[in-house]
């Protein structure tokens, strides 16, 4: 064992000595991204520029690292490429205290501001200071399998609300064996264990565990009733929805099998589609969500990351030089569309003819251009570390309103509603709870229930 | 023994040894798993479940397993190498340092007649109570003041005088070093420490050998402590190292299966070498009080 110790010892000695190629350091948490920027990084270190040694790292790793740097004050990477539940843990102290640098008025006197799509800065901007440059809008649409719906001859355009939406497809609904079907088929792919699609739906309603300025409000009355109307397509024997879980080869089998014929779909999804399920290349088609009311909003938001620099970088001019290359050039606004479906929020990148090619896997549809048209409408979403424990009481307060509403053979969405905001009421205090030891976010606990 | 008696035992016998083979395949089958996943190709790997079926020996197709999934891990800028070279030398040293501090204040606490040795005793004691999730923040901020955040000290150092360990320690002292023998040595001129070197701790080896394990594993295992403390990427073990290759929304199941299984294979072979002592640590002293 002691042998062991001195071997290894003397190996990290001599290895440890060895030169980074770069002089600043990026993380990053996805794949796809990582794909896309390997070639931009090689490109940026071949020129005049400070070299950039780039590292993709696990999620909850960067979690743990990004913290534990920023809180004891030791090196992170330069630049940090953060999904949004891993940078606002950034946002839990005061201004001063978050670990990535304020670049506020540089976005400002670079006019990088102006051309940004506004909403898409909100989950960065905490005490009106914005921490990350956007990597994306993630406009969320309705994908459905075109070739069971049209061959049913239902026109989709036709729909503008969820319970349109519902009555429309209702027809095609049906247990294994009835209608030639070997599966159960629902209409809807939403359940009550998936917290993102519930957010999801809450948002696009303009409601949500938060305001728009970050205060908790999660027992407020649009939430109660769209919760109330969401459980009401889970349960009875006659409910609309199913689970078809993202992510999982289960999940993608139910897919194939038209399980569920619709699906929730912000633009980073057509991707996991097209990787995941190529098969059904050319029977999937998007639109714009179905509204919750006529004229309401028909998009929402699933998802986003932000670039940021840390404080402790040793070049911050370097860094957000490096930052500016990455997430604001054509050429890579357009190979993350290409390659990883995702919309820029670059506004002046939209006019490119790239976004109004047909895309085969989605039946030949336009669909760049039909994300670009609803991205100025996502909901705006507040920077706040307790973000994910608010999503996660909400989601645990659905499943309590379905499994109350179900054992008590309650089906209809007004009759729910009272135990939705029982529950979701306990959810706001339960959260409220955790807030309130924080003296930085203690005042963000709203009285709740009020609109 | 009557013929009743023997069948009677005969049918234990085979009730036995079917629990155990129910009990083995349990164990074997997901080590069998991992080790064929290893060597099969990406598309393999969600094609079939263990091996793939083909005309060769056993009706296996053979040339469908590859060792490209372990020359990706080696060759690949995942740096698996380095991460091996830095968990062997954090559980070596880790085991080897606790091991010798944990037998030395066993041994004191025991052996030796000291002022304040009960309080000693009780902090021990209370020490084992405490779940150690709820160190995690407090030795942070230790660490922090300590300058010794991103450094291997900061991981080493909190692990190598467990209260666990000390406490083990001082059982099997009492249980396998008489008295009479460390009186003895007093008598002929030994030293305290002379005692504890030459005489006590040769009579702790199957302890030893326990314990060396036992603390190897707990440091070879550590996902949690490393992502805290460490920072630089070149420090990282390999429990972290191979998580990271499982990014959002994409998992890469060969490099997973091949890292996890370079990252079993040391610790399997270091329990081989040692298990003797490792089970007969474990039956004596620690468990008999």
């Amino acid at each position: 064992m002691i042998a062991l110790a001195l071997i290894s010892g003397a190996w990290i000695l001599v290895d440890g000595s060895r030169e980074h190629s770069g002089e600043l350091s990026m993380w990053t948490f996805a794949e796809p991204h990582y794909a896309i920027y390997v070639p931009a990084v090689k490109e940026w270190n071949a020129g005049q520029h400070v070299p950039v040694d780039m590292h993709l790292i696990g999620r909850q790793v960067m979690d743990r690292r990004l913290l534990g740097g920023f809180l004891g004050s030791v090196p992170t990477a330069d630049v940090i490429e953060a999904e949004r539940s891993t940078a606002s843990l950034a946002f839990a102290g005061p201004l001063e205290a978050v670990g990535f640098v304020d670049l506020t008025d540089r976005l400002r006197a670079e006019g990088i501001l102006d051309v940004l799509n506004p909403p898409s800065l909100s989950p960065w901007t905490y005490g009106g200071r914005v921490f990350g440059i956007p990597h994306d809008v993630h406009p969320v649409m309705l994908g459905y399998r075109a070739d069971i719906v049209e061959a049913a001859g239902i026109d989709m355009d036709s729909i503008e609300t969820w319970d349109d939406l519902f009555e429309a497809l209702r027809p095609l609904q049906s247990k294994a064996g009835d209608g030639g079907s070997g599966v159960d088929r629902y209409i809807m792919s939403i359940w009550d264990s998936e917290s993102d699609m519930i957010e999801t739906l809450l948002l696009q309603a303009g409601g949500g565990a938060f305001t728009d300025t970050g205060e908790l409000a999660i027992d407020r009355d649009v939430n109660v009733e769209k919760v109330a109307r969401m459980v009401s397509w889970m349960v009875g024997p006659d409910r609309v929805a199913t689970h078809v879980p993202e992510f999982s080869p289960t999940g993608d089998r139910l897919k194939v099998e038209g399980h569920a014929l619709c699906y929730l779909m912000p633009d980073w999804m057509c991707n996991v589609w097209r990787r995941n399920v190529p098969t059904l290349e050319g029977k999937v088609k998007v639109m714009p969500l179905p509204a919750w009311e006529p004229g309401g909003r028909r998009t929402s938001v699933w998802g986003g990351s932000m670039l940021g620099i840390a404080k402790t970088t040793k070049d911050i001019d370097a860094a957000w030089a490096f930052a500016k290359h990455l997430y604001l050039s054509e050429e890579l606004a357009l190979e993350l569309y290409r390659v990883g479906d995702i919309v820029t929020p670059v506004r002046e990148h939209w006019d490119n003819p790239l976004f109004d090619e047909p895309d085969a896997y989605f039946s030949g549809q336009r669909k760049g251009r039909m994300y670009i048209d609803l991205a100025p409408d996502v909901p705006l979403r507040a920077a706040t570390p307790y973000f994910t424990q608010a999503r996660a009481a909400v989601q645990n307060a659905v499943s309590r309103t379905r499994t109350e509403a179900e054992k008590a053979g309650i089906y209809d969405a007004k009759s729910i509603e009272p135990i939705a905001r029982r529950q979701l009421e306990l959810a706001q205090r339960e959260v409220a709870s955790l807030i309130e030891r924080n003296a930085f976010h203690r005042d963000s606990v709203a009285k709740g229930g009020d609109e | 023994m009557s013929a009743g008696s023997r069948k009677s035992k005969a049918t234990t016998f085979i009730l036995v040894h079917a629990m155990l083979l129910v009990v083995s395949v349990v164990v074997v089958v997901p080590l069998l798993y991992l080790v064929i996943s290893a060597f099969k190709t990406e598309q393999g790997f969600l094609e079939y479940l263990f091996l793939p079926k083909g005309d060769g020996f056993l009706g296996i197709d053979w040339n469908e397993l590859t060792t490209d999934q372990i020359e990706r891990l080696f060759k690949g800028d995942i740096g698996i190498g380095r991460a091996l070279a830095n968990s062997i030398f954090l559980s070596a040293t880790t085991a080897v340092l606790g091991t010798l501090i944990c037998a030395a204040a066993g041994y004191a606490s025991a052996a030796l007649r000291f002022r304040g040795r009960k309080s000693f005793e009780w902090l021990v004691l209370a020490a084992l109570i405490i779940p150690p999730p709820l160190l995690i923040a407090p030795s942070y901020q230790w660490l922090h003041t300590l300058g010794l955040l991103d450094s291997y000290a900061g991981l080493i150092l909190p692990a190598i005088a467990p209260a666990f360990g000390v406490y083990l320690f001082r059982q099997a002292t009492l249980q396998s070093v008489p008295s009479s023998i460390i009186e003895a040595a007093r008598i002929d001129g030994a030293g305290d420490f002379q005692i504890f070197a030459v005489i006590a701790l040769p009579m702790l080896r199957p302890m030893v050998g326990a314990f060396i394990i036992i603390t190897f594993l707990a440091m070879w295992n550590n996902f949690i402590g490393p992502q805290i403390v460490l920072q630089s990427a070149e420090k990282q073990p390999l429990s972290v190292v191979i998580y990271q290759t499982q990014t959002a929304y994409y998992s890469d199941y060969g490099l997973l299966m091949a890292g996890t299984l370079v990252s079993v294979l040391p610790v399997m072979i270091l329990f081989l070498v040692l298990q003797r002592d490792f089970i007969s640590g474990l039956a004596s002293g620690a468990v008999k009080g």
